[in-house]
């Protein structure tokens, strides 16, 4: 796995029968130590556990997030206040406002990770990461594989816009994608679960680089946890 | 770590700890990080899932096609909570909370005595006679001659006798609070859906986030100094019946169930709460919404029991009552989760004892079996378990 933070990388990490999230902590520290600015939409767990987990990889999470060099989504908050308010008042600002109201999308999310990185103008200032942990959570609680794929789309869009390579010759050098996007899918090899199939399929289509974290084919063991391929 | 497990200490040495952790009577710190860890009530379980149940996360049982083994575990969790002196909220949708709560097992007597002592050390001096002059140990002269005793309610992990029931006024005076469902949410309402919350859920949930606001569990909240904290136990039995009204019996469509799990995450992750959950998986349908569950869940444990199945007339579990399968340990806060030495674990009830151990696959029970279908054993010894089904047919012929 290469050691530099690469700009324009679409990192999609999938896990089957065990837990891809030390790759979310590897990369958050990386780019943090990087210098990079990072957005992280945590759906999964709350502050606290990537704060541990970030002060035992010499990270300090709170220092970055108090400076402004991460931006935090809590993700669990804003499901508990969508899943306990009241029906009839308004969901106002939430941006999991899908999870209640079937005709609505992601876009209200869309729009807090826009707002949460991008200048007045709307544009990327400086090199910036997406990190989304996880994906397959917001399958689990509702949100159709469709309305996920064309939100990591139109993130794809805002983070890194020169993925194919014809229209690298076209655009001025001075264009150059400033971002990166790593997200994390479940895809358990023993179970048939369609909706998150159908959303994995996706998003290996839109990534640059594919990260399948699995357990040893010859069965448990303790010291060695699982292999890793690259695609 | 911080010296609070009370055994009796004779030395002046405490290890100096860099972080402060919260000293809760009935808690310890996990070895793999400042965490608490609160004990389930049967101390083989605690120590094949690393200690305990974290504090701020959700143990999920998966229950056996009876459910027995669940509620026993369901009881030994809240006993333990009584005896720890930590609050509970007991939630079942078909059995009165209360009627769960009054089975209890009383805990082995020679807890109770020294309980009983300690109330009585207490109000009494201390009464410390002077020894002979030691000769050899003479450094030892001038420390105490006794610690004191902490307690039986700041021990961790306890042993109950499941033949006697817990005396009522300790179950009486033990706070908790019972969420029983026909009485919070009316027969009429629980089948009306009008939007896609099961609105079961939505009062359950509620009435956990009153709890912990009023308990002052929230760890969000500053709370003076001098208030003692102590940890709130969520004991939610059956969860995703058919009586909590789970419709299409639990297809990948359905997402009231994870939604819940994952409002529920958000509400312990910053509160002085441990939870365990038992759902009786064996009635989805569909693998995949059992799947999202567990991801949704810290830790998940699954128990199969014996009782009316072929396996019972094995011989290879004859000791046993059946098997439990650990699926997930929790990942909170760290890294990596606990990682356990085997996989293959099976528990046996004994009346003073609920015991987890290790499944040990015997060598060839008889040196003449004739054909191998006659051989029971032989049949366990599927290749598929990896690195401990290392004993095979191992006839050599020369």
């Amino acid at each position: 796995m290469e050691d530099s933070c690469v700009r324009g990388q679409f990192v999609l990490i999938s896990d089957s029968l065990t837990d891809g999230s030390f790759l979310i902590h590897h990369f958050l520290s990386l780019y943090i130590k990087g210098g990079w600015k990072v957005c992280l939409l945590a759906l999964a767990q709350s502050f606290g556990h990537y704060n541990a987990v970030g002060q035992k990889l010499g990270v300090p999470l709170t220092q970055a997030r108090e400076k402004g060099q991460l931006r935090f989504i809590d993700g669990l908050k804003c499901s508990l206040q969508m899943y306990t308010c009241a029906p009839q008042e308004g969901q106002g600002e939430n941006p999991l406002r899908a999870l209640r109201d079937k005709k609505a999308t992601l876009r209200p999310l869309y729009d807090l990770v826009k707002t949460q990185i991008c200048s007045e103008e709307g544009v990327l200032e400086g090199p910036t990461l997406l990190l989304v942990d996880d994906l397959s959570v917001l399958v689990s609680l509702g949100v159709s594989a469709k309305d996920v794929s064309d939100f990591m789309h139109y993130c794809r869009v805002l983070m890194c816009p020169t993925q194919q390579g014809y229209c690298r010759v076209l655009m001025c050098p001075t264009q150059q994608s400033q971002g990166a996007i790593v997200s994390l899918v479940h895809k358990d090899a023993d179970v048939e679960d369609e909706e998150n199939s159908t959303l994995f399929r996706h998003m290996a289509y839109h990534g640059t680089v594919h990260l399948a974290v699995e357990g040893l084919s010859s069965g448990y063991s303790r010291d060695v946890h699982g292999q890793s391929n690259l695609y | 770590m911080a010296a609070s497990t009370g055994k009796g200490g004779v030395t002046s040495f405490q290890k100096k700890s860099r972080t402060k952790t919260l000293q809760i009577p009935g808690t310890r710190p996990s070895s793999q990080g400042n965490q608490l860890l609160v004990s389930t009530g049967v101390p083989s379980l605690d120590h094949i899932i690393g200690g305990g149940i974290v504090v701020g996360t959700v143990l999920l049982v998966e229950e056996d096609s009876f459910g027995n083994y669940a509620r026993l575990l369901m009881k030994y969790f809240m006993a333990e909570g009584i005896m720890t002196r930590h609050p509970l909220l007991l939630s079942s949708a078909e059995l009165h909370p209360k009627q769960l709560l009054r089975d209890l097992p009383a805990p082995v007597s020679d807890d109770i005595g020294k309980a009983a002592l300690h109330q009585e050390d207490v109000s009494s001096e201390k009464n410390v006679e002077k020894e002979a002059t030691m000769k050899i140990a003479w450094r030892y002269q001038n420390l105490r001659t006794e610690q004191p005793e902490l307690g039986a309610f700041s021990k961790f992990g306890h042993y109950y006798d499941l033949s006697k029931t817990m005396s009522s006024e300790m179950i009486d005076t033990a706070p908790s609070r019972l969420f029983y469902l026909p009485d919070e949410l009316p027969l009429e309402e629980q089948g009306m859906w009008n939007s896609i919350r099961n609105p079961a859920y939505v009062k359950l949930l509620q009435s956990i986030q009153d709890v912990v606001r009023e308990g002052q569990f929230d760890l969000t909240v500053p709370q003076p100094k001098d208030v003692s904290r102590t940890v709130l136990r969520i004991g939610l039995h059956s969860l995703g019946s058919p009586l909590w009204g789970e419709q299409d019996g639990g297809t990948s469509h359905d997402t009231s169930l994870p939604h819940f799990l994952h409002a529920l995450r958000a509400v312990l992750r910053t509160s002085l709460t441990a939870c365990l959950i038992t759902i009786p998986t064996h009635l989805f349908q569909d693998m995949a919404f059992t799947r999202r569950l567990e991801k949704l869940c810290d830790s998940v444990i699954r128990l199969e029991s014996f009782a009316g199945s072929e396996k019972e007339q094995n011989p290879a579990y004859k000791d046993y009552h059946g098997l439990l399968y650990i699926k997930q340990l929790s990942q909170a806060n760290s890294l990596l989760s606990y990682m356990p030495d085997c996989n293959d674990f099976a528990f046996k009830l004994r009346r003073k004892k609920f015991a987890v151990e290790k499944l040990h696959l015997p060598p060839e029970l008889q040196d003449s079996q004739q054909r191998e279908q006659d051989d029971p054993v032989a049949a366990l010894k599927t290749p598929s378990t990896g690195c401990f089904s290392t004993s095979g047919k191992s006839k050599l012929d020369f």
